[in-house]
C-alpha cells in the first residue's frame, strides 16, 4: 500500500450534511408539535369521553413504533401521490410534490419519529406534581407563563431525552427514506442510504469510512448532550 | 443417618425443606472450578477457530468430511432439495419454471430472491446456497475468483458462469407512449422526473444510462430506485409518470400495450444474466441439472420477457 487515502468524497459529506439537516429540522418541528400534544395527553382527563379520546390518540401516536419502516414508506408513497389528499394539500401550501423531495422526507420522518418524541414528553409532564401548577395558578400565572417558568424547567430532562431520541432516530432512518426518497443527491440521499449504496455496490472501504464517521459524530453529539446534563446535575437520563 | 463428610456452612443456611439432590448440595464448592474449565475450553476452541480462519487453512476437518460425504452420496441418483439464490428480477420466471424442473429431474427447488449484490455478499460469507442466479456476469466471476484465492486446493469446485438470460429494457409512459424516437426523447426531456434504477447498483440501471446517452435525452430529474423493482413501484404508485422498467416486469404486471415501449436491444449493451454453482454447493450434479434445464428452457424464458442465449 503506497498511500493511505481516506475513501471519502464530496458526495459522502453531502449525504452527511443532508442527514444532519433533516434530523435538526425534524426534531425542531416535532418538539413544537409534540409539546402541546404531550401536555394534553399528560393532563388528568376530566370526563370519560376525554379519557377515551386521549387513549385513542396515544395509541395512534405509538403506531409508527409497530409498523416496519419499509411498510410505512410504502404506504406513504401511495399517500403522497399528486392526486391524493396530501398531494393537493402540499401543492396548495406551495411545498410542491412530496415524494422524492426534502419536504416529503421531513413529513415522513416526523410521522416515523413521532412516538420517540411524544412519549418521553408525556412521561416528563406527567411526573410534574400538579401542585406546582396549582400554586402558579393561585399566584395569577396564565397558561403560557406556567408552561414557560414552571412546567418546562421541571420537565427539562424529559425534553432533552425526547430531542435526543428524535434526532438519533431520524439520523438512523433508512427504510422510509429508501421507499420515498428516490436517492436524489443533495435532496434525499441521506447518509444511511449512501452507506447502503456503497455496500450494494461492493465498495466496502467507502461504506466502512462513512459508517465510522456517522457513528463517531453521533457519539460525540450524544456525549455532549448527556455530559451537559450530568454536569448540571439533572436527574433524568435515558 | 451417618454423614459422609461435614456439611459446609452453606448447607446450614439452606432451608431443609428444599428438595435438592445430594450431589447438587455441594455443587457450589466445585462450581467455580467447573465454570472456569468451561470458559477456558470455550476460549481455546474459539482461538483455534479464529487462527485457522485467519491463516487460511482448509476448513475444519468436520465440515470437510461431511462435504465429501454429501458429494459422494450424489453418485447415486437421488432427489435433493436444491437451494437457489436468484436475483429478484428473475425470481418470478424461475418460480414459474420450477414445477417443470421438479417434474423433469425430481429435485426440489428452494428459491430465495434478493438483489444480486446482497446475495453475493451472503454467499461469500458462507450462506447455504447451491446455485447463484445473478443479474449480471461480474458477480459470479468475482465469486469464483475469490474462491480460487481463498482455497486453491479445492479442485472439486470448477464451475464457470453460464449465461441463462439476456435482460430487456422497456419504457413505461403514462398515459400513452409515443411511437417515434424523437417523440420519446422529447417526452423524456419534458417530464418532471424519470424513474430509473441506480446505474451504480443495477445492470438495468447501467443499460438505462446507455439508452439515455444513445437517445441524447437529458431528463430534468432522475428519480433513482435502488433496483428496477423500485423504479417500477415509483411509476405504479403514480408519483412518476415515465420511467424505465424491465420488459419482464411489463409482461408480469400486464401493463397495457400503449403504455409500454420495448427498447431496441441495439441502444444499450447486452444485460447478460449469468448463473454459477456456489463454492458451498452440496449437490453439484443437481446444480448442473438446473443449469442444463435453463439452457433448454429458452422458449419459456423468452415468453417471460427475456432473450435467451440459446435460441
Amino acid at each position: 500500500m503506497t498511500a493511505w487515502t481516506i475513501p471519502f468524497d464530496g458526495a459522502d459529506l453531502q449525504a452527511l450534511w443532508l442527514t444532519l439537516k433533516l434530523a435538526s429540522v425534524v426534531t425542531g418541528l416535532l418538539l413544537c408539535i409534540g409539546m402541546p400534544l404531550a401536555l394534553w395527553l399528560s393532563q388528568h382527563q376530566q370526563s370519560t369521553i376525554q379519557r377515551r379520546c386521549a387513549s385513542v390518540v396515544q395509541a395512534i401516536v405509538a403506531l409508527p413504533l409497530v409498523l416496519p419502516p419499509t411498510v410505512l414508506g410504502f404506504y406513504l408513497l401511495i399517500a403522497f401521490r399528486p392526486d391524493s389528499f396530501l398531494g393537493h394539500t402540499s401543492s396548495a401550501l406551495g411545498l410542491g410534490p412530496l415524494a422524492f423531495s426534502f419536504n416529503g422526507l421531513v413529513v415522513a420522518s416526523m410521522i416515523y419519529s413521532l412516538p420517540f418524541v411524544v412519549q418521553p414528553l408525556v412521561n416528563a409532564f406527567r411526573s410534574i406534581d400538579q401542585r406546582h401548577r396549582e400554586a402558579a395558578a393561585t399566584l395569577g400565572a396564565g397558561r403560557w407563563d406556567t408552561f414557560r417558568y414552571i412546567t418546562l424547567p421541571l420537565a427539562r430532562p424529559g425534553v432533552i431525552t425526547a430531542a435526543v431520541l428524535g434526532f438519533a432516530h431520524t439520523i438512523g432512518e433508512f427504510g422510509v427514506v429508501l421507499m420515498i426518497g428516490g436517492n436524489i443527491a443533495g435532496e434525499t440521499r441521506v447518509a444511511s442510504v449512501q452507506i447502503y449504496d456503497h455496500v450494494e455496490a461492493l465498495a466496502y472501504p467507502q461504506a466502512h469510512a462513512l459508517s465510522a464517521l456517522l457513528l463517531v459524530f453521533s457519539f460525540i453529539v450524544l456525549l455532549a448532550v448527556y455530559g451537559r446534563q450530568a454536569k448540571r446535575g439533572a436527574q433524568g437520563w435515558l | 443417618m451417618p454423614m459422609a463428610h461435614a456439611p459446609s456452612i452453606i448447607e446450614h443456611l439452606k432451608p431443609t425443606h428444599w428438595p435438592v439432590a445430594r450431589w447438587r448440595r455441594h455443587a457450589d464448592r466445585y462450581g467455580w472450578f467447573a465454570r472456569m474449565l468451561f470458559i477456558c475450553c470455550g476460549l481455546v476452541v474459539a482461538t483455534a477457530d479464529a487462527l485457522a480462519e485467519m491463516t487460511g487453512t482448509a476448513p475444519s476437518v468436520v465440515s470437510d468430511l461431511t462435504a465429501r460425504n454429501q458429494v459422494a452420496d450424489l453418485n447415486q441418483k437421488e432427489r435433493v432439495a436444491l437451494r437457489v439464490a436468484v436475483a429478484s428480477n428473475f425470481a418470478p420466471t424461475l418460480k414459474a419454471l420450477a414445477p417443470a424442473f421438479e417434474a423433469a429431474s425430481g429435485h426440489r427447488l428452494h428459491i430465495s430472491a434478493a438483489s444480486s449484490a446482497k446475495l453475493f455478499a451472503q454467499i461469500q460469507n458462507g450462506a447455504p446456497f447451491d446455485v447463484f442466479l445473478s443479474a449480471d456476469t461480474e458477480l459470479p466471476q468475482r465469486l469464483i475468483a475469490s474462491q480460487r484465492r481463498n482455497s486453491p486446493l479445492n479442485s472439486e469446485f470448477n464451475s464457470t458462469p453460464q449465461a441463462y438470460a439476456y435482460g430487456r429494457l422497456a419504457l413505461w409512459c403514462r398515459p400513452a407512449c409515443p411511437d417515434t424516437l424523437d417523440a420519446i426523447t422529447q417526452r423524456l426531456n419534458s417530464a418532471p422526473g424519470v424513474a430509473v434504477a441506480n446505474p451504480r447498483l443495477a445492470p438495468y440501471g447501467r443499460a438505462t444510462q446507455e439508452v439515455l446517452t444513445a437517445l441524447k435525452a437529458t431528463p430534468q430529474r432522475l428519480i433513482t430506485g435502488e433496483n428496477i423493482g423500485q423504479a417500477y413501484r415509483f411509476i405504479e404508485s403514480g408519483n412518476v409518470q415515465i420511467g424505465f422498467i424491465a420488459w419482464s416486469q411489463a409482461i408480469l404486471g400486464q401493463i397495457p400495450d400503449e403504455e409500454v415501449w420495448l427498447v431496441p436491444a441495439n441502444l444499450h449493451g447486452p444485460i447478460i444474466q449469468a448463473a454459477v454453482l456456489t463454492p458451498q454447493c452440496r449437490y453439484p450434479q443437481a446444480g448442473d441439472a438446473l443449469l442444463e434445464f435453463l439452457r433448454n428452457a429458452s422458449a419459456q424464458i423468452t415468453q417471460q420477457g427475456y432473450d435467451s442465449p440459446y435460441e
